[in-house]
C-alpha cells in the first residue's frame, strides 16, 4: 500500500479518530445551539476548559466519575450562562465576551490547578471514562463499540437536535437567531432564548470538557482544550448549520488531526499537524456561500431591537411578560 | 449640486460628530474609573487570596515602574499588546475582525528575523527598516488570506484567523527547531540577530520599539479620525449597506483595512525580534494577540488610550515573575488580572447606560 494511505487501514488510526473526535462532536452540537439562537459561541474554549477541569478536580477529589460528569456539566452550565451575561447584558460582543472567559478560565483554571493540586491533577487508571460494556474481540466492532460513552451520547444528541430544531420550541428558538425583530413581534422574548440556548450549549459544552478531561486526557496540567474551542466553531461553519454535518464536519477534522501526527511520510513531522487546519481554510474557501450564511442574525446585538416595556429579568415582569400582547411593529423609531 | 452619495456621507458625518462630541467626556471618565476599579480589584484579590499585598504593592511600583530598568521592561511588554490592539481596533471600526493577530505577529517577526539574518552586513539603521517593511510585509499577506476569504468567499474572518494562528505557530515551530535551530544547542532555538540591528533605548528608558509602538497607535487613530479616507472607513463600519449605497466600495475598504490591520500585527513581531527578544525559541509570542483584543475593546471608544492601557499589561507581564518569586502568586491569576479592566469597563458602560437612559424610558 501506498506510504500516504498506511494510515488508513489501521484499525489503531480509527480508534484514535473517534475518541479524539469525541469532545470536538460535542462543543461542535454545543456551539450549534447557541448559534441558531443567535449567539456566536466563542465562549466554547473557556466552558470546554473550566469544566474540563472541573470534572478531574472533581473525580480526582471524590474518586467518584459520576460527580465529575454532573460537576464538569454543571460548571459548563454557570459558564455559558455569565458568557451570555457578559455579551447580552453587559454590551460585550459574543467575540471579545468569549473570548474574556476563555483568558480568564486559563487563568483561573491553572490558578485552582495550583493552589489546591501543587502535584499535579492526575487520575487514576479506573477514574477513566470508558464503554461499561466489554470490547468485543473482532477488530472493526471494537473500533466502533471501544468508544467513549459520551461519543454515543454526541450521535444522540445530534439527532435529538434535529428533531427539536423542527419542533414549535426549536422554531421559535431558530426565529430568535435568524429573524429578531420577527421573533419579538410575536411575542418570543429573544433574551431570555438567548440566555436559555447559551445555558443548554454550555452544559453540552460542559461534557465535551467532561469527555476530553475523563476520555481523552486524563488529567489537567495548563491548557488540555488548546484550540479544540475554535475548531469547533469551524465545524459549524463546515457542516452548514446542520447538526448531522456538523457531526461529520468534527469527524473529518479529527481523521486530518490525527492522521497529521501518525502518517510517517516525509516531513510528516513538519506539515502533519498544520494539515487539518490547511483542510479547513481550504474547505471554508470553497463551499458554496450560500452554506455559509449561517443564521442571519447571529451576533447582532439585542440593542438593536425596538424597546419593550419589560426589559427586567424579574419574576414580576417574567409573570406579566406570559399575559403580555405581542409587542408592537417597530415602526415608531425614534 | 451635491450627488446623492455625498449627500449620504454628510449625514453620516453628522451624526458621527453629534455622538463623538456628546461622549467624549462620559468615556474619559469611564476609562479613568476602569483604570482604577480594575487596580483596586487587582489588588481586592490579591489580598482576599491570603497574599501579601504592601510586598506585590511594592513588585508593582518599584519592581516595574519607579526603577529605570524596571520601568523600560514595562515599557518594551507594553509593546506588542499596544501594536495588536491598535490593529484589533482599527479592523473592528471597518467592520472586520481580527482575531489573528497572534499568527501575523508571528509570521512578521519569523520575517524579520530571516531577512535581517540572512543580509547580515550592513548598517544596523537600513538592515532595522528592511526588517521591520518585511515583517509588516508578511503580517499583511498573512490577514490578506483571511481577508480575501472573507470579502469574496465570505467565510467567517473570526474563523480563519484562528485557523490561520495555529498554521503560524507550527510554522514557527517547524522553523525554530529544524531550517533555522541555532548549531549545537540543546533547546531549539535560532541564533541571535546582528548586534547592530538590535533597537536600543530612544533616551534613558525610554525604548525605542514602544515609541514606534505610540507613532503606529496615533497614526491608525488620525487615519480613523480622517474627513476623507476615515469617513468611507467608519462608514463601512457603522453601517455597510448605508455606504455601499453612497457609493463606498465597501469591500474593498476593508480587504485594505484588514491587510493593514495584519501589517501592524507583523510590525509588533518585528519589533519584538530587534527590540526586545533578539532569538527565537517556542513560545516567544505568548497571546499577545489576544490580549490586545481584550485592549481594543476597552479603549474601543477612546482609542487614543490603548498605549496606556498597553502599559497597564506591560506592568502585569513585568510584575508577573517577581510577584511569583516574592509573594508565590501563580502566573493563572495575573491572567485573571489582565480580564479584570475588560470587566470594569463593560459594567461602567452598562452602568452608564442605563444611569442616561432612565429618564427617557
Amino acid at each position: 500500500m501506498h506510504e500516504l494511505l498506511a494510515p488508513f487501514a489501521s484499525s489503531s488510526y480509527w480508534d484514535s479518530v473517534l475518541l479524539l473526535a469525541t469532545p470536538i462532536v460535542l462543543a461542535a452540537l454545543a456551539t450549534l445551539i447557541a448559534s441558531r439562537a443567535g449567539t456566536m459561541f466563542v465562549a466554547i474554549e473557556g466552558t470546554m476548559l473550566i469544566s474540563c477541569f472541573a470534572a478531574v478536580a472533581t473525580t480526582a477529589r471524590s474518586g467518584s466519575i459520576l460527580m465529575g460528569i454532573v460537576v464538569g456539566v454543571l460548571a459548563g452550565a454557570a459558564t455559558g450562562l455569565f458568557s451570555a451575561w457578559l455579551s447580552i447584558d453587559l454590551h460585550a460582543g459574543d467575540v471579545a465576551g468569549g473570548l474574556v472567559v476563555a483568558i480568564g478560565g486559563l487563568g483561573l483554571t491553572s490558578f485552582i490547578a495550583q493552589r489546591a493540586f501543587p502535584s499535579g491533577t492526575y487520575l487514576g487508571p479506573d477514574q477513566r471514562l470508558r464503554a461499561p460494556w466489554g470490547a468485543p474481540g473482532d477488530s472493526v466492532l471494537h473500533v466502533i463499540l471501544d468508544q467513549p460513552p459520551l461519543l454515543y451520547v454526541a450521535i444522540v444528541l445530534a439527532a435529538a437536535i434535529v428533531i427539536f430544531l423542527r419542533t414549535r420550541v426549536g422554531l421559535r428558538m431558530r426565529a430568535c437567531g435568524e429573524a429578531m425583530e420577527v421573533a419579538q413581534g410575536f411575542g418570543i422574548s429573544v433574551r431570555r432564548t438567548r440566555y436559555l440556548a447559551a445555558g443548554v450549549a454550555g452544559a453540552v459544552g460542559g461534557l465535551a470538557g467532561v469527555s476530553l478531561g475523563l476520555s481523552v486526557v486524563g488529567s489537567f496540567d495548563g491548557n488540555p482544550v488548546s484550540g479544540r474551542g475554535f475548531i469547533a466553531l469551524a465545524c459549524v461553519m463546515l457542516g452548514g448549520w446542520r447538526p448531522l454535518w456538523v457531526v461529520l464536519a468534527a469527524l473529518f477534522f479529527s481523521a486530518a488531526d490525527v492522521y497529521g501526527f501518525q502518517t510517517t511520510a516525509v516531513h510528516a513531522q513538519d506539515w502533519g499537524p498544520m494539515l487539518p487546519y490547511i483542510l479547513t481554510l481550504v474547505a471554508l474557501g470553497t463551499l458554496q456561500r450560500r452554506r455559509q450564511q449561517g443564521p442571519r442574525d447571529e451576533g447582532r446585538s439585542l440593542d438593536e431591537l425596538p424597546r419593550t416595556p419589560t426589559r427586567r429579568w424579574s419574576l414580576l415582569s417574567w409573570a406579566r411578560m406570559r399575559r403580555r400582547e405581542p409587542a408592537q411593529p417597530a415602526a415608531t423609531s425614534p | 449640486m451635491p450627488t446623492r452619495g455625498a449627500r449620504i456621507l454628510s449625514t453620516f458625518r453628522r451624526s458621527l460628530d453629534q455622538k463623538a462630541a456628546g461622549s467624549l467626556a462620559g468615556e474619559l471618565v469611564a476609562q479613568l474609573g476602569a483604570g482604577v476599579l480594575a487596580v483596586v480589584s487587582m489588588l481586592i484579590l490579591l489580598w482576599a487570596l491570603g497574599y501579601d499585598v504592601g510586598i506585590a504593592f511594592n513588585d508593582f511600583w518599584h519592581g516595574s515602574l519607579a526603577s529605570a530598568t524596571g520601568l523600560e521592561q514595562t515599557l518594551v511588554q507594553a509593546m506588542p499588546v499596544t501594536l495588536t490592539a491598535a490593529a484589533v481596533w482599527f479592523a473592528y471600526r471597518v467592520g472586520m475582525f481580527n482575531v489573528g493577530a497572534d499568527g501575523q505577529l508571528q509570521m512578521g517577526g519569523f520575517a524579520a528575523f530571516m531577512v535581517v539574518t540572512a543580509i547580515a552586513g550592513g548598517p544596523g539603521l537600513v538592515l532595522i527598516v528592511i526588517g521591520l517593511i518585511a515583517a509588516a510585509l508578511a503580517g499583511g499577506v498573512w490577514a490578506l488570506i483571511a481577508g480575501w476569504l472573507r470579502t469574496s468567499r465570505n467565510a467567517n474572518e473570526v474563523i480563519s484567523t484562528i485557523m490561520l494562528n495555529f498554521i503560524a505557530f507550527q510554522i514557527g515551530n517547524t522553523l525554530v527547531s529544524g531550517a533555522l535551530v541555532q548549531r549545537g544547542a540543546t533547546s531549539p532555538q535560532t541564533d541571535s540577530v546582528p548586534i547592530a540591528t538590535e533597537m536600543g533605548n530612544l533616551l534613558g528608558p525610554l525604548p525605542l520599539v514602544f515609541v514606534v509602538a505610540v507613532a503606529v497607535t496615533v497614526a491608525l487613530v488620525m487615519v480613523m479620525r480622517g474627513r476623507r479616507f476615515g469617513l468611507r472607513l467608519r462608514a463601512s463600519g457603522l453601517n455597510a449597506s448605508a455606504a455601499v449605497h453612497s457609493g463606498i466600495a465597501v469591500n474593498r475598504l476593508r480587504l485594505l483595512s484588514f491587510v493593514l490591520s495584519g501589517a501592524v500585527a507583523g510590525l509588533a513581531g518585528g519589533l519584538v525580534v530587534l527590540g526586545m527578544r533578539h532569538f527565537l525559541a517556542p513560545g516567544w509570542a505568548p497571546q499577545w494577540g489576544f490580549q490586545g483584543i481584550l485592549i481594543a475593546f476597552i479603549a474601543l471608544r477612546a482609542p487614543i488610550l490603548i498605549p496606556v492601557w498597553g502599559l497597564l499589561f506591560g506592568l502585569l507581564s513585568t510584575s508577573a515573575p517577581l510577584l511569583k518569586a516574592d509573594v508565590g502568586v501563580p502566573d493563572g491569576l495575573v491572567s485573571v488580572m489582565q480580564v479584570l479592566p475588560a470587566l470594569a469597563i463593560f459594567l461602567l458602560h452598562t452602568a452608564g447606560r442605563r444611569f442616561t437612559h432612565r429618564g427617557s424610558t
